[in-house]
């Protein structure tokens, strides 16, 4: 036998699914993190970090939950999610995704939902944000973010039930579609589930929703999903079952059943790609051109077989989504770490790629607009509506086109810091609202005009104490006093007791110091609103008070004190009268229902002596005290307190304390 | 405006990461692989020894390649061949380069244990995983296709 060459070319991608003896020469079994060309096969490039998303008060966020172009702002909008509290913030980021400014706090996500999957659309010049939750009773309202507002974040609102309150809108999702902006899974106020319902804007009123401007797909109850804007018309799609929107008015609206088998997984599981929707339902990835149904495209990864051993683990199905890389040309169905990868450069070909970090979301961006320096800018005025954690910041427009970016920058202490970036509204004046600023601190505020990359002249440098003095303007937040809620003593073991304290903070950003008897006991972190005081001295009364502190450790004022005696609730004495001669009666509250509380009575033998333990009052012995006249002095001093035992150990309340005028002329 | 650019937002963190940009994953090393469908050059029911696999590679990273035989479906994990690729002669500049791996397998003696020689590898399905094993570098690095020396030692079945 003579020797031999057999070439193995490269490049047709993944084919788990044919036959040894049927596969292409050119597929590969396995290929991971690459990009197919014809005839070999070429190392992906990486991922590199352009910005870090932190809430208002510097803290880093748990989750990036979407990502989102600003197309005609050359920005874009990020949500960010924090474990910690569950809430849920806007950011604006540069065109290049760098610069992250925080926006405003969306909403707080329900407990035990996890990170929030979120969807938007930009509609002349607002982005409309979604929360993608099932179930409308935990879902957020939809909000609009308005560069151009004097509030920039605002829940979108209509009146769609008619009864003359307008209600939030609770959208399960949005989509640009024509001049619409689109929206579904929600009824009206009074009645808001419609999972199958879908609503468009009124025509030439962007975001404007009206009560008869709806359709219903499929099945009711059975809840859309996505919906991809395609030339073919709005493509809906249920987690089985596709349908078309076709028409571009109320009056030429029809509705066709695309694919009945083939759905979604997933709100961002489908997008429109180079005029073809590309998707993924429980059955795998499909791709539609807008002709008729789906093309099954899972048959290359054999999904019902396992996946290499080695393999990264895919994330929910629900929370995945599908991107375009376009320098490449591959279609990104990204889970988690995981990615199937479809190249579409010729014929579609798969291949794995594996993420160094986990992903939940994604998004093209367009960079900044790169026009003419602005030749205006605009002047500060006097900052209103100062409170702890806000202010309305004023400036005046000079010489505005109102196509202009405003950048205001704050000041705390040292350095400058750009706190966020807003649309010019090319009036006279501009209002923006500044939120998430620390009670009781001095702040300096400047404006400047961008556009694209560029400053006004004399505007460049990045320190505001650069740029002339009339762009700048310093006022100083107020702080407010926190309240004692609640106040507790309570036995934790046999050796041990507490009195817990409750807070309603004023100033949840801030620190709480609670002092105890004039003295700082403890310095609580910001938010935290509950604190115990371990081991008091026993049957003595400490009293104490809170307030918050300013970033450079300021105090503010004092919420109103608090007494709490370290010792069970005493009983109160609501009333005495005698109808006997030898024996007076009163009766008395025991500020507890704890059965295992006993009322001790004390009294006096001599007027003026020593008081002992005349009697013990258990719950079922009722509220009603008899003092015995023991010596001739009238009327008779008495005392009550209460005696709680748990875990072995008898504590006591402070006394209440009475005399009560036996009747001298009664029987006895 | 200029073309779009694919961002990625983190799950379990803060950061919005661009894509198909730098040679890691936000630090974390990129783990390249590359396995061929099987080829069997003397049928199904033939027999070859499997000789030598020619790989032609262009990088212009410096990188460790790592390739394993797969000989009838088992990896062969102990014949792995290591290709350090270079440093190119000057930054970014792509080279083409082939790269010989012998294609052989220890033989043991009696006690199966001790090796007493190295033998070719005989059967019937031949395929073959390249990957980096530490990542890759920054720069570009492409596997051009290959080519497998054999020698055919029983021919399959004729269909009858």
């Amino acid at each position: 036998m003579s020797r031999a060459f057999l070439p193995i070319p490269f490049g047709a991608g993944l084919d788990r699914e044919s036959g040894v003896l049927s596969v292409r020469p050119t597929a590969m079994r396995d290929v991971r993190n690459s990009v197919l060309h014809e005839g070999r096969v070429q190392a992906r490039l990486g991922m590199t970090a352009v910005a870090t998303l932190v809430d208002e008060f510097g803290a880093e966020l748990t989750d990036v939950c979407g990502i989102f172009a600003m197309r005609e702002e050359g920005a874009a909008i990020a949500v960010g999610y924090s474990s910690a509290d569950r809430r849920v913030h806007v950011l604006r980021l540069n065109g290049d995704g760098t610069s992250p400014e925080w926006v405003g706090v969306w909403f707080t996500q329900a407990a035990g939902l996890g990170v929030p999957r979120v969807t938007a659309a930009e509609v002349v010049g607002k982005l409309y944000l979604a929360h993608d939750e099932p179930k409308v009773t935990r879902r957020a309202a939809t909000y609009v973010y308005d560069p151009r507002g004097t509030s920039y974040l605002s829940a979108l609102t209509a009146d769609l039930d008619q009864d003359a309150s307008a209600e939030d809108l609770k959208f399960r999702g949005v989509v640009a579609h024509l001049s619409y902006l689109i929206g579904w899974g929600f009824g009206t106020g009074s009645a808001p589930a419609g999972p199958q319902v879908l609503r468009n804007d009124t025509p030439g009123s962007p975001g404007v929703f009206a009560p008869n401007e709806y359709g219903q797909f499929g099945q009711a109850g059975e809840a859309i999903v996505a919906g991809v804007s395609h030339a073919a018309g709005l493509l809906v799609l249920k987690e089985v079952g596709a349908f078309i929107l076709r028409g571009y008015s109320r009056q030429t609206f029809t509705e066709d059943l695309v694919d009945a088998g083939r759905g979604v997984g997933g709100a961002r599981l489908a997008a429109n790609i180079a005029g073809s929707v590309y998707g993924w339902d429980n059955d795998g990835p499909w791709v539609w051109d807008g002709a008729a149904g789906f093309q099954d495209l899972s048959l290359p990864l054999d999904l019902g077989a396992p996946l290499p051993a080695d393999l990264v683990a895919a994330g929910e199905l629900v929370d995945g989504f599908v991107e375009y890389l376009a320098d490449e040309m591959k279609v990104q169905f990204v889970f988690g770490e995981l990615v199937y990868s479809l190249s579409i450069r010729s014929v579609p070909k798969w291949d794995f790629w594996e993420l160094g970090r986990e992903a939940f979301c994604g998004a093209r961006l367009y960079g900044a607009l790169a026009d003419a320096p602005p030749t205006g800018h605009p002047e500060a005025d006097a900052t209103t509506d100062i409170l702890d954690s806000s202010a309305t910041a004023n400036f005046t427009n000079v010489d505005a086109d109102g196509d202009e970016t405003v950048e205001v920058w704050l000041k705390r202490g040292g350095a400058w810091a750009r706190k966020v970036s807003v649309g010019c509204n090319g009036l006279a004046t501009q209002a923006v609202a500044l939120s998430g600023l620390y009670a009781g601190t001095a702040y300096d505020v400047a404006f400047r005009y961008r556009r694209g990359t560029s400053y006004t002249a004399g505007y460049t440098s990045a320190d505001p104490g650069d740029w002339p003095s009339s762009s700048r303007d310093s006022f100083t937040t107020s702080i407010t006093a926190p309240t004692i809620a609640s106040s507790l003593w309570e036995r934790t073991s046999g050796i041990s007791t507490r009195i817990a304290l409750t807070f309603t903070l004023a100033d949840p950003g801030e620190r709480l110091e609670v002092m105890k008897d004039g003295v700082s006991a403890v310095v609580l972190a910001p938010g935290v609103d509950s604190w115990a005081d371990a081991d008091p001295v026993l049957a003595a009364e400490c009293s104490y008070v809170a307030h918050h502190l300013a970033v450079d450790d300021t105090p503010g004022p004092d919420s109103a004190p608090v007494a709490v005696f370290a010792g069970p609730l005493a009983p109160t004495i609501v009333g005495t009268w005698s109808t006997s001669s030898t024996f007076g009666n009163a009766e008395f509250t025991r500020n507890t229902s704890d059965p295992d509380v006993i009322v001790e009575q004390h009294q006096q033998h001599t007027s003026g002596g020593p008081y002992f333990l005349q009697v013990e009052y258990e719950t079922a012995w009722g509220n009603i005290a008899e003092i015995e006249k023991l010596f001739v002095a009238n009327p008779i001093p008495f005392k009550l307190r209460n005696r709680l035992t748990a875990f072995g150990v008898d504590d006591y309340s402070a006394y209440a304390e009475d005399a009560v005028e036996i009747c001298t002329g009664c029987p006895a | 405006m200029s073309a779009p650019a694919l961002f990625f937002g983190q799950r379990g963190g803060p950061k919005v990461l661009r894509c198909n940009q730098g040679a890691s994953d936000d630090g974390r090393p990129i783990i390249f692989r590359v396995q061929p469908a099987e080829v069997a050059p003397a049928g199904p029911h033939g027999e070859c020894a499997f000789l030598n696999l020619y790989l032609t590679i262009t990088h212009s990273m410096e990188v460790p390649v790592r390739v394993i035989p797969i000989l009838d479906g088992l990896r062969l994990d102990d014949e792995i061949t290591n290709i350090n690729l270079p440093a190119p002669p000057s930054p970014g500049l792509r080279v083409t380069t082939p790269y010989e791996v012998a294609l052989s397998r220890a033989a043991f003696g009696f006690d199966g244990i001790s090796v007493i020689g190295r033998v070719a590898l005989r059967g019937s399905f031949f395929s073959f995983l390249a990957y980096t094993p530490e990542g890759l570098a920054a720069g570009a690095l492409i596997i051009e296709s290959a080519e497998l020396e054999y020698e055919v030692l029983r021919e399959s079945r004729e269909a009858v």
